[in-house]
């Protein structure tokens, strides 16, 4: 008996790491996939490392770019490039102001979402690297903020996700494009509403709209288009609606590059590409302002 | 010490390639590289359980889902241990073809899990044109990372006889 053990001793071992890992993988997405507390020492331990290269990284491509190639047009560049990332934040933090104004019932839905919001600045210091999974959850250093799960994050090219677990200084964020989030969405031309959703197929980071179709449309008496005509139109833009209460109304999402012909009778599906290079992330912003504010009441049913 | 040291070495590879490199260059999988040497030099037991937190530790560095990187890097360790006693792992060409070899058949275990689980686990599935590169890589950076591990080894290793 034990000699049979001995000699199969190395593939049980074997047998029992690789049902570990393959039980990591299953659970994804269950509830117990939570971070236990193992998961949450080893990041604690880990994510100053992560940020500390990051900054080692970022001193070494400075020190090339700041003194040794064209010291005078980088520091030039880089106050610009401040300036515009300063103005680019308050336009995002101006546009809902300006997307309620056009609602017709924004001084019932949108009264409290659309108050100017506080965002904190955030470095991304962790990014996947193999080609079996893109990047859809990211790590950001926020600096000491005090962050919730749920928070919205977003860059100055549009919605980039929000906080799914917070650990310290650093959180995890879940990404738009993840199959798991979903976002209340509104195409700006024909103010149709609907449902945006990851894809996870075809190609990277492309995401799925759904809404209702235009009969539903005209019941509702907003939106008169001629037969045939179609609610969305490749090149559309898409951006938050603000009814889930998570994001707030007015932020850019992507554009429409495909527009479903199926189910034209009930609803319509288009497919959208974010705006944010979510590869190419380096910095954004986290929302702390966001579920700060009172609920919005529901709408009473008319009599 | 020295398989801790081994470990971090691969991990702090793995960082700099999140920080520094992603989303502008091709990246390799330092991980699997160490996951092997692991295999080639060390004992079941402790190989095996510095390669599975090797890879748990990737995944929870670089946002991966849980158990990818960690798969692969038992896969890694036990393939390069099966193997150890067949073939002698000496100079770059070799240690290239050895990493090829067992990145191809850790890739095809990350695709069959791929088609397993293909609603929750993974988003989106990759193209073999990105599989590809990242295997070319990951062969290409072997050589060196063997190096570095191996000097790690060699100035942490425990004298096989006293003197006196």
């Amino acid at each position: 008996m034990a000699t049979f053990y001995k000699r199969r001793f190395v593939p049980i071992l074997f047998g029992l790491f690789l049902a570990l890992s393959l039980y990591f993988l299953y659970a994804r997405g269950k509830p117990e996939d939570e971070r236990n507390i193992i998961d949450r020492a080893v990041i604690a331990v880990i994510s100053p490392v992560q940020s500390l290269v990051g900054r080692i990284g970022d001193g070494l491509s400075g020190l090339w770019t700041d003194y040794i190639y064209l010291y005078d047009q980088k520091q030039e560049l880089d106050r610009l490039r401040e300036e515009n990332e300063k103005l680019r934040a308050r336009v995002l933090e101006l546009t809902p102001l300006a997307a309620a104004r056009d609602e017709a019932e924004r001084s019932l839905q949108f009264q409290k979402v659309s108050e100017p919001r506080k965002l904190v600045p955030a470095r991304v210091v962790a990014r996947t690297i193999t080609p079996f999974f893109q990047v859809t959850r990211i790590r950001v250093d926020v600096g000491g903020a005090e962050l919730r799960d749920g928070m919205p994050v977003i860059s100055p090219d549009g919605v980039v996700g929000t906080v799914r677990q917070v650990f310290g200084d650093y959180a995890d964020v879940l990404l738009l494009v993840d199959r798991e989030r979903k976002v209340a969405v509104v195409l700006e031309r024909t103010r149709a509403f609907g449902t945006l959703e990851g894809l996870g197929k075809d190609q990277p980071y492309l995401t799925r709209m759904q809404f209702l179709a235009r009969e539903d449309r005209l019941v509702e008496g907003d939106l008169v288009l001629t037969a045939g005509e179609s609610i969305a139109r490749e090149g559309d833009i898409v951006t938050t609606s603000g009814l889930d209460r998570v994001f707030p109304p007015g932020l850019v999402i992507g554009r429409v590059t495909r527009v479903s012909e199926q189910n034209l009778k009930q609803r319509q599906e288009a497919f959208v590409q974010p705006a944010v290079d979510f590869n190419r992330l380096r910095r954004v912003f986290v929302d702390v302002s966001a579920g700060l504010t009172v609920p919005v009441p529901a709408t009473p049913r008319p009599k | 010490m020295r398989t801790v040291l081994v470990v971090f070495v691969g991990f702090l590879g793995t960082v700099v390639q999140g920080t520094w490199v992603a989303g502008t260059l091709p990246t390799s999988d330092i991980n699997l590289v160490v996951s092997i040497h692991l295999g080639l030099t060390r004992t079941p037991v402790a190989g095996s359980i510095a390669a599975f937190i090797s890879g748990l530790i990737t995944d929870l560095a670089t946002g991966c889902p849980k158990g990818l990187a960690t798969g692969q890097s038992t896969i890694a360790f036990f393939l390069s241990y099966s193997l150890t006693s067949r073939f002698l792992v000496r100079g770059a060409p070799i240690e290239a073809l050895y990493v090829t070899a067992v990145s191809v058949l850790s890739s095809l275990y990350a695709s069959l899990v791929l088609a397993w689980l293909p609603a929750r686990a993974f988003f989106p599935p990759p193209t073999v044109l990105a599989v590809v590169v990242h295997i070319a890589a990951t062969s290409l950076l072997a050589p060196v990372v063997f190096a570095i591990v191996r000097r790690i080894d060699q100035a942490f290793e425990r004298p096989k006889h006293r003197l006196i």
